[in-house]
């Protein structure tokens, strides 16, 4: 299907050239020959519990279900179980699973080359059997009886007959637990549970025509009816507002069609979590893609932020490669060049249409920031990162001679984003934000060290709504928080209630400070702690806004802190906190001593 | 517009409307003031956009009808340093005449289509209150609200008419007070709205300034006041207010009566060894004393004793000291009855029926 822009926002369908749905009838389950079976990129797919549920809701769609059904006990550890109805099997059909090589999506050569359908290897349920105890229920469409297979440890029972919905079950129970090694791996039901809501969410969004629920521990995490559209889709998992910004996107050449949507470049993210780019219905990540989506947002971003993108590409079957890893997840395209070119055009075009609506304040402290960083070259040496870990006073001693520390001299703040201060060789001028959030991450930090914060519960506690990943990464981190003085409970479905916060975060925003440290919890960075995510999230989100008016006290009381400090010349972002003018630049600047030439 | 009246007339119209136009930067239009002459009356304006302020100058002999709008600053201050007791001012085209034994002044004026429309208030459906009353409960209340930088219906403060009184809330989310006052009169009227808290502090200005009672009413999206000669205007915060009564424990088993002023005196001395990152007290309650206690590493430690009614369990419980000392101001004098449950649950501070108190605790967490 293809979509056009017509008017502000509404969007047309139109029918693809090419069929990705898959066959109604899939025909019968056979085993592939041995010279077909030894082309399929092999290798083990069945890691942890979210791996099982891809496999089996993957299967779900080939079987061109409306609606899947997902229900896990404990994290997927303790029951994974999904109910579709698609076109089921015939009995037949059903004494052929568990078999390796077993599938009914491709049987010649030449079909490894046109892949239209999510499997094909005919490997996935044939590897859960060996790991798990598994059932199976199938009925085909049309039919009135059906037929129930278990197998345990790969010993496969008898085959029974029974009556069942059209449709099919799979239920997995017991996962690794022949295999203690992978068993011990597992990791805890938050961490999984978000794994799989990632999974699903993938799913979902190629596929927004399918109704999609999910429960866990048998409360509902995600109930998601069919979607008009993918925008809807994204809705729905993301909320209104976010829909509402997105730039629509469409470019169709004879053998590629790149659509979908993305953010415009203000609402941008901290990894690249938040591309998802799917190609003919499978989520996948691919090099071209990435590179392309980076490339058109050049110089939009500031350097550690990822554009939010939803892509969708369709291209002939046979001029892509899925057959290059066994989780699929990669992809070879034929005309890798060709693609990117296309994508790359598809979203500059987007971001060249778009006119950001910019208030003059705002132009005019983006271009103050530009001017202070171009100084920032000259005026501070590069590559001081602030090792994270490091405890706060083993800064090195060049940090110290950056700052004139010595008590302040008169101050002023400007642009309720800046603090200038005279200092005896002359002037600091101070990023309120960046000198705040760097005190606040330190002051954090020592308390922790010391063994003891000062917690403040709150008699309005703030209810969080997050997304189901979101969701159970907060709740993982359950015991993190609370060492910072941050409790943090489960309140019914995908929300959270914060009940305590650290006495000295006074203005933080409870929602804000989550939502970045969801964020967070997505970038991977060496070596970084949980711990630390939780401090820089609490110090970003607790220190003063730029753009907010302090009164002389607080600029006092911040710059009475920072004297008492070390290691306060960089946030921990590691972005500078202070540009040091000195009278001789100053001087220079004005031409003063410069004689007349 | 020609008209001429008293100095001091016209400055204390121009006092009431100072607080309004200095808190504006944005528009230089908001930094000024409109003065309308109409038939027999003149009346001074000023707004910046949330909160308005009208006031009546009288008495005053209006010779022609008219409007101006001038900047506040220059005019407040050129009128000071007047030399005569009465004054007169004239519209000369776009600016403003004032002439007399202290020179002639032409000041430019402002468009006055420009000037944006203050809502006007009438009498009706509107509740009455004695100033005394409201400024009262405001002072019992206000400080309570949230900082500007954080949850914004929680910046205001939630005014209320239920069960025929009037009821004033503010929570910061840490502490919430509760004030209550007596209606003087008016009839029926629904008012539930959070008022910004500037909204709120000009209301008790314009109610200590004026004399008699105020009438206060809401219209959905604004709070109306009216006090002798000066309305108010004020826009209401949208968005829910927390259910403040929820918040209120309902078993505080461990009840403690003590002397307001005895007690913040002892809280004070406590606190000044705390720090401001661990701005912590501690309350030990005994069988006829509360220890207030104070334990700072590398500052030093306090010991306070006070004497109370109090017969129940002992129980031990942090508090930030500017919570408590707070709720303390508000009492002012007299008795102070203090309510516990257990050492992470909300603790109440009230006096008679008029002034409902209640604080969260602070606990030391190990962070090991
Ligand atoms: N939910 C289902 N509805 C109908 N048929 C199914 C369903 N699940 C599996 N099948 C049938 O069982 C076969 C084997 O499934 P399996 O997932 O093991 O292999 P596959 O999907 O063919 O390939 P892959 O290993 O790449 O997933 C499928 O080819 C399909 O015919
Ligand atoms: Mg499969």
């Amino acid at each position: 299907m293809k979509k056009t822009e017509t008017e502000m926002g509404k969007t047309k369908e139109v029918t693809s050239p090419w069929p990705l749905t898959p066959n109604p009838c899939p025909g019968r389950i056979h085993l592939l020959d041995p010279v077909v079976a030894g082309k399929i990129a092999a290798g083990e797919v069945i890691e942890r519990p979210t791996s099982v549920v891809k496999e089996l809701v993957e299967n779900s769609i080939d079987a061109g279900a409306s609606r899947i059904d997902v229900e896990l006990m404990d994290g997927g550890k303790g029951l994974i179980k999904v109910i579709d109805n698609g076109v089921g099997m015939s009995p037949e059909d059903l004494s052929m699973l568990f078999l390796k090589h077993a599938t009914s999506k491709i049987s010649e050569l030449e079909d490894l080359e046109a892949i239209r359908t999510l499997g094909f290897r005919g490997e996935a349920l044939a590897s859960i059997g060996v790991v798990s105890h598994t059932r199976i229920l199938s009925c085909a469409r049309g039919e009135a009886t059906g037929a129930e297979l278990e197998v345990k440890g790969g010993k496969r029972g008898e085959l029974k007959f029974v009556g069942a919905p059209e449709g099919t079950l799979v239920e997995v129970r017991e996962l690794f637990y022949n295999v203690p090694a992978r068993r011990k791996f597992l990791k805890a039901t938050p961490t999984e549970m978000a794994s799989i809501s990632e999974v699903l969410t993938k799913l979902a969004l190629s596929h927004p025509e399918i109704h999609f629920t999910l429960a866990h521990n048998q409360r509902e995490v995600f109930n998601l009816p069919p979607s008009p559209t993918v925008k809807d889709r994204i809705a729905t998992f993301f909320g209104q507002d976010f829909a509402k910004e997105l730039l629509f996107i469409n470019s169709r050449e004879p053998t590629l069609e790149v659509s979908g949507y993305i953010r415009p470049p203000a609402q941008s993210y901290g990894s690249a979590r938040m591309q998802y780019t799917f190609l003919n219905g499978r989520y996948v990540r691919e090099v071209n893609i990435s590179h392309a989506v980076q490339e058109s947002y050049r110089n939009l971003l500031p350097s550690g932020r990822y554009p939010i993108v939803f892509l969708f590409l369709k291209s002939e079957p046979s001029l892509v490669d899925v057959n290059v890893h066994p989780t699929k997840l990669e992809v070879r395209f034929r005309e890798p060049s060709k693609v990117h070119g296309q994508v790359l055009k598809a979203l500059k075009n987007a971001l060249t249409q778009y006119t950001p609506k910019i208030s003059p304040s705002l132009q005019e402290a983006a271009r103050l920031t530009s001017i202070i960083q171009t100084q920032d070259k000259t005026g501070f040496p590069e590559g001081l990162p602030p090792s994270l870990l490091q405890t706060a006073d083993t800064q090195t001693s060049t940090v110290k001679r950056e700052l004139q520390r010595t008590p302040s001299g008169p101050f002023v703040q400007i642009h309720r984003t800046y603090i200038v201060e005279e200092t005896p060789k002359g002037i600091n001028i101070v990023d309120q934000h960046a000198l705040h959030e760097i005190l606040l991450y330190t002051e954090l930090k020592n308390k922790i060290l010391e063994g003891q914060i000062p917690v403040q519960r709150l008699l309005i506690p703030e209810l969080v709504e997050l997304n189901s990943n979101d969701f159970f990464n907060i709740i993982g981190l359950q015991e993190s928080l609370a060492r910072v003085g941050a409790e943090v409970e489960e309140f019914g479905q995908n929300t959270i209630i914060v009940r305590s916060l650290p006495q000295m975060l006074k203005d933080l925003d409870i929602k804000e400070f989550i939502k970045d440290l969801t964020e967070r919890l997505k970038e991977e960075v060496e070596g970084e702690h949980v711990l630390d995510k939780v401090l820089k999230a609490l110090a970003c989100k607790g220190a003063v806004k730029s753009g907010c008016r302090l009164d002389p006290q607080e600029i006092q009381t911040l710059l009475e802190k920072r004297n008492s400090l070390q290691a306060v010349a960089r946030c921990p972002h590691g972005r500078p906190t202070t540009l040091f003018l000195s009278v001789e630049e100053l001087d220079r600047h004005f031409k003063r001593r410069t004689p007349k030439g | 517009m020609k008209l001429s009246c008293q100095k001091s007339t016209m400055l204390s119209s121009l006092q009431l409307l100072g607080p309004v136009t200095a808190g504006t930067t944005t528009k230089p239009i908001l930094q000024a003031v409109k003065l309308e002459a109409i038939d027999d009356k003149a009346v001074l304006e000023a707004t910046d956009l949330e909160v308005g302020v009208r006031c009546l100058v009288e008495p005053v002999e209006v010779q022609e009808a008219g409007t101006v709008v001038l900047q506040e600053g220059r005019l407040t201050e050129l009128l000071r340093e007047w030399p005569e007791e009465k004054i007169c001012m004239e519209t000369r085209g776009s600016m403003c005449l004032l002439s007399g034994k202290g020179g002639v002044f032409k000041m430019a004026g402002y468009d006055p289509e420009e000037f944006p429309v203050i809502p006007t208030f009438s009498d009706e459906g509107s509740v009455e209150v004695s100033a005394d009353e409201l400024e009262g409960m405001i002072k019992k209340v206000v400080f309570a609200c949230a900082s500007e930088r954080v949850r914004h219906t929680m910046t205001g403060v939630l005014f209320r008419e239920e069960g025929g009184e009037l009821r004033m809330v503010a929570t910061d989310g840490r502490r919430l007070a509760f004030a209550r006052g007596k209606k003087s009169g008016g009839g029926k009227t629904t008012m539930d709205g959070i008022v910004p808290r500037r909204g709120v502090e000009l209301l008790s200005r314009i109610a200590t300034h004026q004399e008699g009672n105020v009438l206060l009413k809401m219209d959905g999206t604004h709070l109306l006041a009216k006090s002798g000669k000066a309305t108010l205007c004020s826009q209401l915060i949208e968005g829910q207010y927390p259910n403040y009564e929820e918040a209120v424990p309902k078993d505080n088993d461990k009840k403690v009566e003590a002397d307001a002023e005895g007690l913040a005196a002892a809280i004070r001395r406590a606190t000044i060894l705390t720090t401001a990152e661990r701005h912590l007290i501690k309350l030990k309650l005994q069988k006829g004393m509360i220890v207030v206690e104070a334990e700072t590493p590398e500052v030093g430690e306090a010991m306070v004793d006070v004497e109370v009614k109090y017969s129940g369990e002992d129980l031990e419980i942090g508090f930030n000291p500017d919570f408590l000392l707070d709720a303390l101001k508000a009492i002012e004098k007299g008795t102070v009855q203090l309510e516990f449950k257990g050492p992470a649950t909300a603790a109440i501070m009230k006096r008679s029926h008029d002034f409902l108190y209640v604080v969260m605790p602070i606990r030391l967490a190990e962070t090991t």
